[in-house]
């Protein structure tokens, strides 16, 4: 992930994580009792391992981090069991709500408690560089800025078939701190 | 109220064009019409057809031998061409189509392709060479245009074509039936105490939005101005929202504050109203929370007459708030008979109402905890 690229002029990147699995299937659920398509929790192991790098520079005040989730593959595995189950005529209630692109974004905000704006591009990397920098500056330099910090969460899978995830912390020009330790 | 101008700041974002296909027709003032009259499109549905709910506001196109993806295609390109006959501007004028859209029609239909092929698709038929894609539950078509307006304000693009689009399938009512979010008694009362859930809808909106620059260099009709938008999340959860309304209230007045606006130069809100217990309660404590003591607006709905739209209705509402700007006045809220009395702003139940200014908001909710909010001001004198 070319950090330039997605961050916008004059916010400073404060953290950033990979996380890489063969199986999302296999990462651990952030909530318990919630279903989320695999790649939300992949996508919330990038958000945790982003936030412990930022130290004290990471977001203390959730109304004011935003949230940008990218993946062209989105919630592609959930919508292609419930796809599967429609001509059955019986859909599981939690999977459909997990089906949706935006469940991704949403499962993130809430395994966080995230309150400020969100967004999902369910589109290729390379052409959401654009809007999602532009959400970015949007939030943090709007007048008022509607974030101190936003997340830009992508997802991706390699040629091997892995799966990765990239979250990068960009935090604008007056962000909160965490209490400096002493 | 009523003293708010259309500005001429800089950066501010200029509505040129719109256009919106729904089950009550295609033509912007044939709908408005409609919705005044207190016509609704929703319709029962065979028991015995393909899609499980007791009604349905579904589109009169000829849409029954094509797949859902085809008819996506179709209904967005027929859609937003109509935005840009609106606006007077060539597809190859526009930097970027955004479009959002709740599931499209990927759990009945080619569950294989990824959403923003679909995007693309559109893209390449309309002729605009950049395409984005926008999937926030309901909010999707009102985050499209905000995604729209971060892009002009920006400095990414001067022209965007944003709205947004769902078609129903059986596979999107099936999982609504499984939430129970589908309305037993078959009718839509948005805020009434007597809500049972909501009813759903096909559509499609979409407005070309314009830097003030862009829309002057081609001596651009501006029919409103997007003074202000914004987003937040409850962070509550894939379903329901927060029922104290905190996290729309959040939304709400960022977007304001956005707009150099306070609470009392609200008119008129176009509001989610899905009547759904939990919307509708969550709604209602927002606009007690925003308004307070605040002169307060008209609130209005149009999920009775037009279903709820999934990924569209945010695009919907943000055209029939300009049009209600536009007319000074809102349509009846249809089925309403005994309003929730937590909502303590005025409904227009059963009658339509007049608008008093130029400024209002549109506010939709969406699964996974979406909440956004666009603020329109119509240019001083524009009332039909």
């Amino acid at each position: 992930m070319n950090r330039t690229q997605w961050c916008p002029e004059g916010a400073v990147v404060t953290g950033a994580a990979t996380v890489e699995t063969d199986d999302p299937g296999t990462v651990r659920r952030r909530i318990a009792g919630v279903y989320a398509d695999p790649v939300a929790w992949l996508l919330a192991e990038a958000v945790a391992a982003a936030l412990a790098e930022c130290g004290d520079a990471a977001p203390d005040r959730p109304a004011e981090v935003g949230l940008i989730g990218v993946s062209e593959h989105a919630a592609r595995h959930t919508l292609r069991g419930l796809a599967d189950a429609v001509p059955r005529g019986r859909l599981s209630p939690m999977r459909f709500a997990g089906a949706g692109p935006g469940s991704l974004a949403g499962t993130v905000c809430s395994a966080f408690g995230f309150h400020g704006p969100v967004s999902m591009l369910p589109m290729p990397l390379a052409a959401a560089v654009a809007p999602a920098r532009a959400l970015c500056g949007d939030w943090l330099f709007g007048d008022p800025p509607g974030a101190a910090h936003v997340l830009v969460v992508t997802h991706t899978t390699t040629d091997e078939g892995k799966h990765q995830a990239h979250c990068l912390v960009v935090s604008g020009p007056a962000p909160t701190r965490r209490p400096r330790r002493t | 109220m009523g003293g708010f101008r259309v500005t001429d700041r800089d950066r501010a974002v200029r509505i040129t064009g719109m256009g919106w296909t729904t089950a009550l027709g295609d033509g912007l003032d044939e709908v408005w019409q409609h919705l005044g009259d207190g016509r609704s499109g929703i319709r029962p549905l065979p028991d015995d057809g393909p899609l499980p709910a007791p009604a349905a506001a579904l589109l009169t196109d000829d849409g029954q031998d094509r797949t859902p993806t085809r008819r996506q295609v179709r209904l967005a390109v027929t859609t937003a061409s109509a935005a840009l006959r609106d606006a007077g501007c060539p597809a190859g004028d526009v930097d970027a189509l955004v479009l959002g859209s709740s599931l499209g029609p990927h759990l009945d239909d080619a569950a294989e392709t990824p959403p923003h092929a679909l995007t693309a698709a559109v893209a390449r038929q309309l002729g605009v060479a950049r395409s984005v894609s926008v999937s926030t539950a309901c909010s999707s078509g009102a985050d499209a245009v905000l995604t729209g307006a971060a892009l002009l304000t920006r400095g990414e693009a001067e022209r965007c074509l944003c709205g947004g689009i769902d078609l129903l399938t059986a596979g999107k009512l099936l999982g609504h039936q499984a939430l129970g979010t589908l309305s037993a008694s078959g009718t839509v009362r948005p805020f009434d105490t007597g809500r049972d859930g909501t009813l759903f809808g096909e559509g499609a909106g979409f407005l070309l939005l314009e830097t003030p620059a862009a829309a002057a260099a081609r001596g651009a009709r501006v029919l409103a101005e997007l003074a202000g938008w914004g987003a937040s999340n409850d962070g509550t959860g894939p379903t329901a929202p927060d029922e104290t309304g905190a996290g729309a209230v959040l939304a709400v007045r960022h977007a304001l504050a956005r707009a150099g606006a306070g609470p009392g130069d609200i008119a008129v809100v176009n509001a989610h109203g899905t009547g759904t217990r939990a919307n509708d309660t969550a709604e209602a404590a927002c606009y007690g929370t925003v308004f307070g003591t605040a002169p307060h607006p008209v609130v209005f709905a149009t999920k009775p007459a037009l279903g709820h739209t999934l990924g569209a209705t945010g695009a919907l509402e943000a055209i029939a708030l300009l049009l209600a700007l536009r007319h000074g006045s809102v349509p009846p809220v249809l089925n309403t008979r005994a309003v929730m009395p937590e909502l303590t702003v005025p409904l227009a139940a059963g009658a339509g109402r007049q608008v008093t200014g130029s400024l209002g908001i549109s506010l939709t909710l969406g699964f996974g905890g979406f909440n956004t909010c666009l603020v329109l001001a119509a240019p001083e004198g524009s009332t039909a």
